[in-house]
């Protein structure tokens, strides 16, 4: 995966290998966003800025502080505490200037189980062994395609409000049918620029 | 007060964390490490039937496995390569004979579309190119010498795995060249040989002294290769190969051309050799 | 509540997943065949459990500031662990389940469970809860996963094709979600009627 330019990297990490739709990862976040479009951008934004900020801090942790002292294996630990931390600082930080953004408890919620994300990034970038630029570039395309993913999904879902549903089906597992569906989309793109 | 308890609070309980992983992870290592080692001994066993042992052979940038019996004769290499499959890089490892005919084969990793693709990690795929040679291996559709049925509606999967074979035939030829150079030395009978080859400025002429198999030196008879590359020159290669023992060595970076003319004297000396092997050696010391 | 209420209190009241809606990434991801799934699911279950407890045992020495800090080192020490166990002893298993085994760290289920549950209640309580839900998840996760390898591979627990054809989709991605969203809509289905009954 390193020896890939920098937009392969990108679109790899947004379209094809996309984190919700192919990799499941950031659920939580995903199925929890509100029925309002607005809020859903607004909050896709805030998840690429700071998982693109939390995977470069993971990657100087791996590559100055896990590799060189062959504690790699404490990754899980070290990584988990640092992403949750960071975010407690960002949610403090969006709750205090711009609390318009986190109105509903739910997207509050949002943002701290997007810890996921921010996690599988900083295990991918150390496998793959990406340098800082790479891993930026792989970070900044799995948020975008989680933020891509989302802002369909709600587009989707809200157009779906008012149809007929089935009780039973009402809620989650009518997400998950349309999760379903853009899963499929989604994995037309295989084989995009040779990848 | 409090805010310092709470910090030890929390520094004791990451550190009894931090020491019990760190415990398990010490325990569990070798055991990770010997099972590696033990999964790729049986991979490799598996593709080159009859080699109990392997040696591992590092060229320039390429990698390859030669496989002895129990009797310590050469049974063939398991050569490890990769193509670009539909889903990425499609990696396998190829048993080759000294014959040139394939012994085995296993798909190591692939991300082929499952069902579909995937289909070539089967062994009623793989089994297809035990016993060819190079010459068979290609799809029955696209090559009438070809040999082997394309999986259905995985054409571009099956003609990866193609691909990946035929590479394997090239590492292994290198491989084979490889080796036959380094075990020259073991054919060449004790002496002085001669050897010339051709430098930036004109001709390198070396002596190199042969005895017991074994190269003990390399003398410089005549060059005329400017002063700031030779030294260069001069310093790292001789001192090398009598290190190593091995004639396949690389340039000198910033002086290839005096490098290269030095080696192929040195290899031209060799040459010598190996043809005065055959019969008594024409100079003694 | 009872102990024995509090334990099957997770396995359908309010299972993880089809109740509370939580842990399901690696719910989808993993559940391509039966084996992974059961192995998921028990890797978590364990993680879930022993977090609990201990979690439960240093409730008294953790105030409110340090209870996220702390809940953080305890799962993602155990999820080392297992990780660690899992690739000496079971590496086959492990390489399948990949990075889904350091993400149990970051699984909803047990970062929700600890701080609802074990930060307020007894020892053999939080470990019971824990048990409890994390056998619930294990449950859920290997009825998809044996239903996507019977419909998408034909095969279970890696047994020998017996279904000629089968729908390749359900080992794909979008299999899961159209599994679990029929699972889900089950459920539902039985939950709603249980309300009109109720109502009767």
């Amino acid at each position: 995966m390193n020896e890939l330019n920098l937009f392969s990297i990108f679109i790899s990490g947004m379209i094809i290998n996309n984190i919700v739709l192919i990799w499941f990862i950031g659920l939580c976040s995903f199925l929890r966003v509100s029925v309002s479009l607005e809020a859903s951008t607004g909050m896709g934004i805030a998840i690429i800025f700071v998982t693109t900020i939390s995977s470069a801090v993971s990657w100087i942790v791996y590559n100055y502080l896990l590799k060189p002292y062959n504690l790699e294996f404490l990754k899980i630990i070290v990584f988990v505490l640092f992403i949750a931390l960071f975010i407690q600082l960002v949610a403090m930080f969006i709750k205090k200037n711009i609390p318009g953004l986190l109105k509903s408890s739910g997207n509050y919620f949002t943002l701290i189980t997007a810890n996921c994300v921010m996690l599988a990034v900083a295990f991918l970038q150390a496998e793959y062994r990406f340098n800082f630029i790479q891993s930026l570039v792989f970070s900044l395309g799995i948020s975008c395609g989680f933020a891509l993913a989302v802002i369909l999904f709600v587009s989707i879902r809200e157009r779906l409000e008012l149809a007929p549903v089935p009780k039973a089906l009402k809620g989650y597992p009518l997400s998950f049918f349309i999760a379903a569906l853009m899963s499929l989309a989604f994995m037309g793109f295989r084989g995009l620029f040779g990848l | 007060m409090d805010l310092l308890k709470k910090t030890l609070i929390l520094a004791l309980i990451a550190s009894i964390a931090a020491i019990v992983v760190t415990v398990i992870y010490l325990n569990t290592k070798p055991v990770i490490y010997a099972h590696n080692e033990a999964e790729f001994f049986r991979i490799q066993k598996s593709i080159l039937k009859g080699a109990l042992k392997f040696e591992e052979i590092i060229m320039q940038d390429e990698l390859c496995y030669m496989g002895y019996d129990s009797a310590g004769r050469k049974t063939g290499l398991v050569l490890p390569v990769s193509s670009i499959g539909y889903g990425g890089k499609v990696e396998m490892m190829i048993g080759i004979d000294m014959a040139g005919i394939i012994t085995g084969l296993r798909i190591i990793n692939q991300n082929e579309t499952p069902g579909l693709g995937s289909k070539i990690e089967k062994s009623s795929f793989i089994s297809q190119f035990t016993e060819l040679t190079e010459a068979d291996i290609d799809l029955k559709k696209e090559n009438p010498a070809g040999k082997i049925d394309a999986i259905t509606a995985a054409t571009i999967s099956s003609r990866t795995v193609i691909n990946g074979v035929k590479n394997g035939f090239n590492l292994y030829n290198n491989c084979i060249n490889y080796t036959r150079k380094k075990e020259v030395l073991n054919r060449i009978a004790a002496g002085t040989y001669r050897g010339t080859g051709e430098g930036f400025s004109g001709q390198i002429v070396v002596e190199v002294v042969v005895a017991e198999n074994k190269i003990t030196a390399i003398k410089i008879i005549r060059h005329q290769e400017t002063e700031q590359y030779w030294t260069k020159v001069k310093s790292g290669i001789p001192g090398k190969i009598l290190k190593s023992q091995n004639i396949e060595i690389d340039t000198v970076t910033g002086a290839t051309i005096t490098s290269q003319g030095l080696i192929d004297a040195i290899h031209n000396a060799i040459e010598a050799g190996e043809e005065a092997g055959d019969s008594p050696p024409p100079m003694s010391p | 509540m009872n102990r024995f209420r509090i334990f099957t209190n997770g396995l359908l009241k309010e299972n993880p997943v089809l109740v509370l809606a939580t842990g399901l990434c690696p719910l989808l991801a993993v559940s391509v065949t039966a084996i992974n799934a059961l192995c998921m699911g028990i890797a978590t279950a364990l993680v879930l459990a022993f977090s609990s407890t201990t979690i439960s045992i240093l409730r008294r020495l953790t105030p409110e500031q340090l209870r996220l800090p702390v809940s953080v080192v305890v799962i993602s020490t155990f999820t080392t662990i297992v990780d660690l166990v899992m690739s000496a002893y079971f590496p086959v298993l492990h390489r399948a389940l990949g990075i889904f085994v350091p993400l149990i760290a970051v699984n909803c289920i047990i970062m929700n469970r600890t701080e609802v549950f074990a930060y307020r209640n007894k020892v053999l309580d939080s470990m019971l809860d824990g048990l409890g839900m994390g056998l619930g998840f294990l449950f859920i996760i290997l009825i998809i996963g044996s239903l996507r390898e019977i419909s998408g591979n034909g095969t279970f627990f890696s047994s020998s094709q017996f279904i000629g054809y089968p729908a390749i989709i359900m080992v794909l991605p979008p299999g899961a979600f159209i599994a679990l969203g029929f699972l889900m809509g089950l459920a539902q289905w039985f939950r709603n009627r249980q309300v009109t009954d109720r109502h009767e």
